[in-house]
């Protein structure tokens, strides 16, 4: 059984996501790794599509009945940011993977809303220079 | 002093709509047919110089919205400059509220006369691939802009007040999922014809105070 613990559920961008992942034995089998990722996804018709920003994974489980795995994720201060809209929505989440083997793995998914941070206009480029090219995200897999 | 962005891809257009030209398009592919066929077998015809005259004319007709077009995209291009929308920053916030300056040389008699314009951010999302890709494109915002000018013989410069919502969006460029802020502005004339700009602003995930 996995479960998460945050210890804020929004926060802005350039703020840090703290809180742990636990995983406990039901009595069955131990895994062979717990991967807790910090992702957001684009929510829209056909497949949703996942950009991990951040993960932590533990390897080496053992026998033990009980896995804290805490996790310390920065939040990009180029977004994006938590939307809701009328084509797609984009969230943002902590995903946690305990990787069983010869089983079905344990996860578990906690939501976090992502807000703007206040505006500092030297941060975004004020320099005044002539901009031709669009600001991009990092493709898939970058 | 701070300086301010320069943006200098106008995205237009710079004559008429989508559907005009290609209409117009359409117009000549299929008289270009028409005329073809007819030409092979104007011979089977009482008088083929004639048919061909006739046919010859009619590719006239066909050509003529494209031929129109051409022309008058050289007369607004030869008229008035490529036009510049000066902004604040690079990024603009949500919750903005100013102004921005678009701004565009003019040659000879051209004259602004009027202008309109909106403020709109769509969303457009990518689905499929190969014959089955579709692109959706969806208006989310969309609120008409009071922009001014003075009177200016060798330059136009339109302030435009401008307010993006404190809740945004803000831009968005990943792949198939993308979400873009338009100033669109529709341009009066004399001296020359009518056009428009368009121009895409960048907002960043930040909000002003």
């Amino acid at each position: 059984m996995v479960r998460i613990e945050l210890d804020r559920k929004e926060l802005r961008t350039d703020e840090r996501l703290r809180g742990s992942a636990v995983w406990q034995s039901g009595g069955g089998k131990n895994p062979r790794k717990i991967e807790v990722q910090w992702r957001w996804r684009v929510v829209k018709p056909g497949q949703d599509r996942v950009e991990v920003v951040d993960n932590t994974v533990i390897m080496e489980v053992g026998d033990r009945s009980q896995v804290t795995v805490p996790f310390d994720f920065e939040i990009p201060a180029e977004g994006p940011l938590s939307y809701s809209g009328t084509l797609f929505s984009i969230v943002w989440e902590v995903f946690v993977n305990a990787d069983l083997p010869w089983a079905r793995d344990e996860s578990e998914t906690a939501i976090v809303k992502v807000s703007p941070k206040r505006f500092v206009p030297e941060e975004w480029g004020s320099s005044g220079d002539e901009r031709d090219d669009d600001f991009d995200l990092p493709e898939p897999g970058e | 002093m701070s300086q301010r962005t320069r943006l200098n891809d106008d995205r237009g257009p710079v004559y008429g709509s989508g559907a005009r030209h290609s209409f117009g398009c359409v117009l000549l592919i299929v008289g270009s047919l028409i005329v073809y066929l007819g030409w092979r077998s104007a011979a089977t015809f009482e008088d083929p110089q004639l048919i061909r005259l006739v046919l010859a004319g009619f590719l006239l007709l066909c050509l003529s919205p494209t031929i129109f077009t051409i022309v008058q995209v050289v007369r607004v291009r030869r008229a008035i400059g490529k036009a510049v929308l000066e902004i604040p920053w690079e990024y603009l916030p949500m919750g903005f509220h100013g102004s921005i300056t678009y701004i565009r040389p003019m040659r000879g008699d051209a004259r602004l006369e009027g202008v309109t314009g909106r403020m709109q951010c769509e969303e457009v999302l990518v689905t499929g691939s190969g014959k089955n890709k579709k692109t959706r494109r969806r208006v989310v915002f969309d609120e008409p802009l009071t922009p001014t000018y003075s009177p200016g013989l060798q330059e136009m410069r339109i302030q435009i007040p401008l307010r993006i919502p404190p809740a945004g969006p803000c831009s968005l460029d990943y792949s198939d999922a993308n979400i873009r802020w338009l100033v669109r502005l529709d341009l009066t004339l004399s001296g020359c014809p009518n056009t428009a700009s368009s121009f895409e602003v960048n907002v960043a995930p930040a909000v002003a105070n």
